[in-house]
């Protein structure tokens, strides 16, 4: 059934390479649980604070962007490799490209991983979500990204079947769309092998990390798993795809409006509003291309509903194009300005981010992982039982994880807009906001428990089943080789096919197209980058010439030291820096947040979720060095009820200045060009301990400091001038006006 | 799933020749409600350009700007009451009952303890006072705060100067309704003279 007029072909040999595929699963499978087990930890930490256990590297700052970091690429990443692996060599009747690059491929990106996991928990950050990893592992992942690359290109060139299915094209998508992104976002100037500041600064540097974030959902957590849908729902419930022209005008639709919709993540803020407007209008369009795959998926089904009563790969898959559904539509209507104002910092922006990655992607991955393990082992899945118990636990810890996010998120985003009838706030204590959604972070952390619960039961029903079978086989089939299309059968096959698109041009010209995989990357190179080009390269203008603020100036050398300080404990993670250009923001943290104020902030850190209050302004609002002093080392002891974790160390860590120089060489060198002058760079350190001492003497007038010994020289400080710092820059032009 | 299957006419379920691993596509149409969907989203999206940027611009910047320069416009400047009146105002039940009815929601009990014996900030039922024996300086606690905000000042509990006199008469009351056993008075900073209000 190849190519409809080709002539008899000579049968070829092919061998399916099944070994790392299956070595992807089992990476998916252990990866998943480590991931999802460090979200129930840090899910407790919240609900019980002294779940921290008082120790720098189990602390919430720090273990949050590895359990993002471990469930987005080691098991989702997993998961994409084990499912394209399996899928590509079958849909185009060729082995992988080259085995030696499939080891690379697979030792390399767990090598990647491995990496996070030494660094991210030990405060080697970058600071940026879903971007944490430092320079160097960004460089091994854009390596291993590229033998990737080269392996299903390759496999792509040496097909035996000339039309690329739909599932090709999503694959495609996702290596171009990754690759974009992530050379995009990592543009970084290393201080030293594991600390590094990027070229973009405030305002620029959001706007790229929010079009590396927001679609890195889209080409690692989308496309890829579009195209395993298309594979994989057919496969196991054995029915056509409902509509190939839907999947032509949805893939094409839905590569060129992702890209735009990335500043809803960052409305209300300094952004510009031109650039968040564009965010909403492509969202709202966005909906349309969303459900095209989901409706592709669930139609497909039709005339196989009865197999999903028993099946429970089936199970898994329609209820994962279900979520995908509900996730994508729930995305639209959090985008729009007037949700945004209440959702966004809040809770139910994590509620979202799960309905995606555990109702989409993980159901969707187990789900293939129960169909084709047995595939390759050539055998039965050890128990169906557990499947179903398996999905069961997974659907309800789902949607208990969700239920408690939306209640916490409706309730803390209310609280913290709500106004009494005089036009005040009601909840002026933060407290009050954190006592009220407690409860649900618990019923939060049994939702996640749920969920790894059945995690654990499919690695053992995977384990088990792999167990029992005879060793892991290569597939051996016969399939017809390509004929060279001479010009005479193209022209005939173009007729036929035209001819078979019932009369359809669309239909005929996609034909073309899927023929010519060049033509397939280049018309997706183009489509992918419009929407970034056009609200990016404005943006790196317009904030090349954003307003000066004459007050505001770069921070000094040990405010820069409380920096890194904050960003290595993932203070951002909890306390966003960036007051909305709302009312209720004002009223709360003071004026809003201005463009102009960001201009030294590598990386910016206006953050993505309020745990705690927003800090933009908490030199202004809170200047006293004492209080940070008590509330860092035991925020307990000044705030009955806080979840923040404890961090002692920092009163005991003397400040590491030995790269201070250097920082401030690197932030004053092209393209930062922050203006520190030569005897700031060169004396950075003493300038720093200046300060320290300075800001010592003001502690010890207070009894409890009288007598520490040794104060100047800690962590303490330096991430105490930060804070006093912070957001009191605006008020100095301010005063100096009125002097004026 | 008959609440899924398009308009009929839409679904003619013609396979295409071509199979990709035993895989066959039907060449059916977009579904009707799903074109629908994606015209009326893009027309929203460009009615929503307009909407924002043209017509009405509500949560805009300009809009919290134009708030502001009302609010600014508004500012009453607050009676200063006497210590006389002060102290009149403090045996008013009803003043002392609004300003009970105020501390769980101010922040109070985070550092004077939940029955306001003192925690990390000081027993405030004792008739010992760090700033004197006077109303007024409790006012100007509460309006200015104390210690760099550390006992925070109007601009972070954002209570009405009305309310701020509620809260110390009420403060001033407990002094008066006995001492409660809690934080010991801190000898080197507290006057040593009792309050007598």
């Amino acid at each position: 059934m190849s190519e409809p007029t080709s002539p008899a072909a000579n049968l070829e040999t092919v061998v399916y390479d099944n070994r790392w595929a299956s070595n992807f699963v089992i990476a998916t499978l252990v990866w998943g649980i480590i991931g999802m087990s460090l979200g129930v930890t840090i899910a407790l930490q919240l609900a019980f604070p002294a779940a921290n256990l008082d120790t720098p590297w189990l602390t919430y700052g720090r273990l949050r962007p590895l359990h993002t970091n471990a469930v987005i690429f080691a098991f989702a990443g997993n998961a994409i490799f084990a499912g394209i692996y399996f899928s590509l060599q079958r849909l185009l009747k060729t082995r992988m490209f080259s085995d030696k690059l499939s080891a690379f491929h697979f030792w390399g990106w767990q090598a990647v991983i491995v990496a996070g996991v030494l660094t991210i928990p030990f405060g080697f950050t970058s600071g940026k979500e879903y971007a944490e990893l430092e320079w160097p592992i960004d460089i091994l992942l854009a390596a291993v990204w590229l033998a990737f690359g080269l392996n299903m290109f390759g496999t792509i060139f040496r097909r035996r079947e000339r039309h690329l299915y739909v599932a090709i094209w999503f694959y495609i998508a996702t290596w171009l769309g990754i690759f974009m992104l992530h050379v995009g976002n990592s543009a970084v100037y290393p201080v030293t092998l594991f600390k590094s500041y990027p070229v973009y600064s405030g305002i620029q540097d959001a706007l790229v990390q929010w079009w590396y974030g927001h679609n890195a959902v889209a080409f690692f957590l989308t496309t890829p798993f579009l195209g395993i849908m298309y594979y994989f729902i057919p496969k196991a419930a054995e029915r056509p795809v409902y509509s190939y022209r839907l999947s032509i005008v949805h893939y094409w639709s839905l590569i060129f409006i992702y890209i735009w919709a990335g500043p809803h993540h960052l409305l209300h803020t300094a952004l510009p509003e031109w650039a968040q407007t564009l965010g909403v209008a492509f969202s709202i369009m966005l909906i349309a291309p969303s459900w095209g795959g989901m409706i592709n998926g669930l139609l497909t089904l039709r005339g196989a509903w009865d197999k999903v009563r028993e099946s429970a790969v089936l199970k898994f898959l329609v209820a994962a194009v279900t979520f995908y559904g509900m996730a994508t539509f729930e995305g639209c209507v959090m985008a729009l300005r007037e949700v945004n104002a209440l959702s966004h910092n809040t809770d139910w922006t994590i509620g979202h981010v799960h309905n995606g990655a555990l109702g989409w992607v993980a159901l969707l991955s187990f789900g293939m992982i129960y169909w084709m393990v047995p595939k390759m082992y050539k055998t039965k899945l050890w128990s169906e039982g557990l499947a179903n118990l398996h999905f069961w636990l997974a659907t309800i810890g789902v949607a208990t994880y969700a239920i408690a996010m939306w209640i916490a998120g409706v309730t803390g985003g209310a609280m913290q807009l709500a106004f009494d009838e005089n036009s005040r706030l009601v909840y002026t204590d933060w407290m009050q906001i954190v006592n009220a959604i407690m409860p649900f972070y618990w019923v939060r952390f049994s939702g996640g428990c749920l969920f790894l619960a059945g995690m654990l039961l499919c690695a053992f029903n995977i384990w088990r089943t792999m167990a029992n079978a005879a060793k892991l086989e290569d597939d051996v089939v016969l399939v017809p080789a390509l004929m060279r299309e001479s010009r005479a059968v193209s022209v005939e096959i173009d007729k036929a096919l035209r001819e078979e698109g019932l009369g359809k041009k669309t239909n005929a010209l996609h034909d073309l197209v899927e023929r010519w995989p060049t033509a397939l990357v280049g018309l997706s190179v183009v489509v992918l980058a419009i929407g970034g080009i056009c609200e990016l390269v404005p943006t790196i203008i317009q904030g090349a010439m954003t307003p000066r603020i004459a007050s505001v100036k770069p921070y000094t050398p040990l405010e820069l030291t409380g920096r890194d300080i904050y960003i290595r404990e993932g203070c951002s993670v909890c306390h966003t820096q960036m007051i909305r250009t709302l009312r209720a923001e004002v009223e709360r943290y003071g004026v809003y947040s201005r463009a102009g104020e960001f201009i030294y902030d590598r990386p910016f850190l206006w953050g993505s979720k309020r745990t705690g209050p927003d800090l933009a302004r908490e030199g202004v609002n809170r200047p006293s060095a004492s209080w940070h002093y008590l509330h860092l080392e035991k925020p307990r002891s000044v705030s009955q009820g806080s979840i923040m974790p404890n961090y002692p160390w920092l009163a005991t860590n003397d400040m590491d200045l030995s790269s201070l120089s250097r920082k401030l060489q690197v932030l004053a060198s092209f393209p930062m060009n922050t203006p520190y002058s030569d005897s700031e760079i060169r004396g950075a350190v003493d300038i720093a301990k200046a300060q320290a001492k300075k800001i010592a003497a003001e502690l010890r007038q207070d009894a409890h400091f009288k007598d520490m010994k040794d104060l100047e020289n800690k962590e303490m400080l330096a991430i105490i001038a930060y804070l006093q710092r912070l957001g009191t820059d605006l008020g100095k032009s301010e005063k100096a006006e009125a002097a004026k | 799933m008959s609440n899924f299957t398009p308009t009929s006419g839409d679904s003619i379920d013609q396979e295409r020749s071509h199979a990709f691993d035993g895989i066959t596509e039907y060449d059916n149409n977009l579904p009707r409600w799903w074109l629908w969907m994606l015209y009326i989203s893009v027309a929203v999206a460009i009615w929503y350009v307009f909407h924002f940027h043209f017509w009405t611009g509500v949560l805009s910047k300009a809009d919290v700007d134009d708030w502001l320069i009302a609010k600014a416009k508004e500012v009453v400047v607050a009676p200063v009451l006497s210590e006389d009146d002060l102290r009149k105002l403090s045996n008013d039940p009803t003043r002392i009952a609004a300003g009970q009815a105020l501390i769980p929601s101010k922040m109070c009990m985070t550092c004077h303890g939940p029955t306001l014996t003192g925690l990390i900030g000081p027993n405030l039922t004792d008739k010992y006072s760090i700033y004197g024996n006077s109303m007024t300086e409790i006012v100007k606690s509460l309006t200015e705060g104390r210690m760099n905000n550390v006992m925070p000042g109007q601009a972070i509990h954002k209570m009405t100067s009305d309310e701020i006199i509620s809260v110390a008469c009420y403060v001033a009351n407990l002094s008066r309704a006995g001492e409660k056993p809690g934080m010991r008075p801190q000898a080197a900073k507290e006057k040593e003279d009792p309050i007598k209000y």
